[in-house]
């Protein structure tokens, strides 16, 4: 039987008068990387802040963790949340924070988490290749390196469902190839359900293991690459590359 | 807290010491056209200014000065997603941001106010004794002001100052696309606060003058 | 060998405040003269930008400048309540609130309103211009973007306080005259022919000469802040703060000097 750790049910969105997101079937299933492609604007960002319950669909419904999430019941949240973990696309780090501080915040806010942050938030600077920058400014990192930050903050309470929005964009094919392994060595090590937003086919292929496709609002595929093979949309071939 | 307080000092004191210029001036130009006595304009500026010009033109300036600020730092913290950063892990945007921000706003709008009346005091002293030859121990009298005129400013204080980083946080946790949306945040939140500012005064001071405080 | 300067000290910061606002006024006043220039040189300056801009700022602030207006003269007829009902002399109060409302509380009240409504957006949206690198784009196009943007602001942030604040002191005394029967309990008309009295004719022609110098000041205090914008979202939201703080300076000391040379 699969197990699914996310799924969004017929899940419509209208955002200042329009259609954003159109009647949306996504099922995760769980410790799988997951990719999510498409052409810009197309709702992969939406997909990603749906599945962080930052979004309440408008039609139709979100579960996670086999539950569905009553957006109204801000204590059932708390909980789910404390189980997501989000790369959001511009990063989103605390600029008024240190490093080490981004990197604990999300343990600060957990109860059962709260002992020995500074350790853990070190293993988990060390894992990112940013150990002894506990005290830095976020300002005073590069691009890349406040992409690990953010990598390391999402994963820190090690998460059961991780998203990561867009982890390589405007990075050099090195930093590249050193984000996707990282994302790579943190799924096996904790086992949990990736998704990842990008535009980087070649290395998706070689890291994901089932394939989402979203064309205007609609993930129009869901398989594996032989399975996209087999499609008869041409749109699935060419966002693939197969 | 400090930042609060500290980046305001200069302004508030530029701010409020021409506004004690201006209203001795013009009280002292105003006497000397109706009554050629001038002995009432100390005690009179001193009672508007604790009651009336201080709590208001401190809160205005607050408004302009903090009111912008904590719009602006909500805002861009918004537009780059970490408002929603913060929700995701569970931390109460308006526990982590506007609670302490609420508190500050409240006690330095009260050592603000303090300290505004005594600069606007000490400008408008300057002016009417040097210009006007207004004995000093004739200006500097309190005999125009009252307790209650104390208390009514203290409670204007507090909900002045209350009510500017709740009206601030608002419109930064409302903005909406890049900077340009920080740039509204902080334009709706200066508007909304000054108005807010102008309109309870109104009302607390209607109140106090129907009870006779 | 000298002690290194500590920079966090009180005097330190007082140094650097005073540097960095005599730097502010210089670049100010240098805005100042290529605003002059481009109105000397007609050819530089555009009409139909100017008539746009006088039509988004009278649009976007009249509802506000109103409301703030009644309550201004709504609350100095307050404020002079007390001292009315100390010394028992009802006939007074028109003359207190207009005396107060044309010359001093109406100008700076509808300027400060003005600045918050106006002045920061025109700073938001030039400094987000300035951040996407429109005005290098106006350059490049061989448009002077002194002329093309900041002159038509400038001249109709001038011409629309000068009408906001005549039409803003009508509303102040209305407002007033509401809350003398509704607050105080006097007769409106005690209160209308105690303005008509005291012949305001002076205090309300400084107010509108205020207004002017007010609007000029804001326009230059806007755009100097908007086109100083660096650094992204965050710049934007510092130079709106930025740009409202300094207009309230300037209002209150162009405000105290006018009536001083007035009177």
């Amino acid at each position: 039987m699969l197990q699914y750790a996310a799924q969004i049910l017929d899940a419509s969105l209208t955002l200042n008068d329009s259609l954003v997101l159109d009647q949306v079937f996504l099922q995760l299933e769980s410790g799988r990387i997951h990719a999510l492609v498409g052409a810009g604007g197309s709702g992969k960002t939406l997909l990603l802040r749906m599945l962080a319950t930052l979004l309440q669909p408008s039609k139709g419904e979100l579960h996670l963790f086999k539950k569905a999430i009553n957006f109204r019941d801000l204590k059932s949240l708390r909980q789910v949340r404390s189980n997501i973990g989000v790369q959001f696309q511009n990063l989103a780090l605390f600029d008024f924070l240190t490093v080490g501080q981004n990197v604990g915040f999300p343990l600060e806010q957990d109860s059962e988490l709260t002992k020995d942050i500074s350790i853990q938030v070190k293993t988990a600077l060390d894992s990112v290749g940013l150990d002894g920058r506990q005290e830095h400014a976020i300002s005073a990192l590069s691009g890349g390196m406040q992409r690990r930050v953010a990598i390391a903050r999402a994963a820190v309470a090690k998460p059961k469902l991780l998203l990561f929005d867009d982890p390589s964009g405007g990075l050099d094919p090195v930093t590249t190839s050193r984000i996707f392994e990282l994302i790579r060595t943190i799924q096996e090590e904790n086992d949990n359900t990736v998704v990842i937003a990008s535009h980087d086919i070649d290395r998706l292929v070689k890291l994901c293991h089932i394939f989402h496709v979203v064309d205007h609002g609609k993930v129009i595929f869901s398989g594996t690459l032989s399975e996209a093979r087999q499609s008869t949309d041409d749109r699935v071939k060419v966002f693939l590359d197969v | 807290m400090y930042s609060i307080g500290n980046q305001s000092l200069v302004f508030i004191a530029l701010t409020l010491a021409f506004l004690g210029l201006i209203l001795v001036y013009q009280a002292s130009y105003q006497a000397l056209k109706v009554l050629p006595d001038l002995t009432p304009v100390g005690p009179v500026f001193i009672g508007t200014m604790v009651r009336v010009f201080g709590p208001t033109v401190v809160a205005l300036m607050l408004a302009t000065r903090v009111g912008a600020g904590i719009a602006a730092e909500t805002g861009s913290m918004t537009v780059t997603d970490q408002i929603e950063a913060m929700k995701v892990t569970n931390a109460d945007p308006v526990e982590y941001l506007v609670v302490p921000r609420f508190i500050a706003s409240i006690i330095m709008m009260i050592v603000l106010w303090v300290f505004g009346v005594l600069v606007a005091v000490a400008a408008g002293t300057l002016i009417g004794t040097l210009r006007f030859g207004i004995q000093l121990r004739t200006f500097l009298s309190l005999s125009g002001t009252t307790m209650s005129d104390v208390w009514v400013a203290l409670f204007k204080c507090v909900i002045f100052g209350a009510a500017i980083p709740i009206l601030a946080a608002d419109s930064g946790f409302k903005a909406t696309g890049g900077s340009e949306g920080v740039g509204w945040a902080t334009t709706k939140a200066v508007v909304h606060s000054l108005f807010t500012v102008i309109l309870l005064d109104f009302l607390i001071s209607s109140i106090a003058y129907r009870f006779g405080w | 060998m000298s002690k290194p300067v500590e920079t966090d000290s009180f005097l330190g910061n007082f140094g650097r405040t005073f540097i960095t606002a005599f730097q502010t006024v210089g670049a100010m006043t240098l805005l100042q003269l290529r605003i002059f220039r481009s109105l000397l040189a007609i050819k530089n300056f555009d009409y139909d930008e100017s008539v746009t801009q006088l039509f988004k700022i009278g649009v976007r602030s009249l509802p506000v400048v109103i409301a703030t207006a009644a309550f201004v003269g709504a609350l100095m007829v307050v404020a002079s309540g007390n001292f009315v009902r100390a010394t028992g002399a009802t006939t007074l109060i028109g003359w207190a609130a207009g005396t107060a409302v044309f010359s001093e509380v109406g100008p700076i009240l509808i300027g400060l309103m003005f600045s918050g409504r106006v002045g920061a957006n025109n700073t938001a949206e030039l400094g987000t211009m300035v951040v996407t690198n429109q005005i290098d784009a106006l350059r490049v196009l061989g448009i002077n973007p002194i002329g093309y943007l900041i002159v038509p602001r400038f001249m109709a942030m001038i011409v629309m306080l000068f009408f906001l604040t005549a039409i803003g002191d009508l509303f102040a005394l209305t407002g007033g005259a509401i809350t003398c029967r509704a607050v105080l309990g006097i007769d409106m008309r005690i209160y209308w022919q105690g303005i008509l009295d005291s012949n305001l004719l002076s205090e309300f022609i400084m107010g509108l000469v205020k207004a002017i110098f007010f609007g000029g000041a804001i326009a230059i205090v806007s755009c100097h802040w908007g086109l100083q914008v660096t650094g992204g979202a965050r710049g934007v939201g510092r130079a709106v703060n930025d740009s409202v703080v300094t207009s309230a300076i300037a209002i209150f000391m162009v405000n105290f000097f006018i009536t001083v040379l007035w009177t």
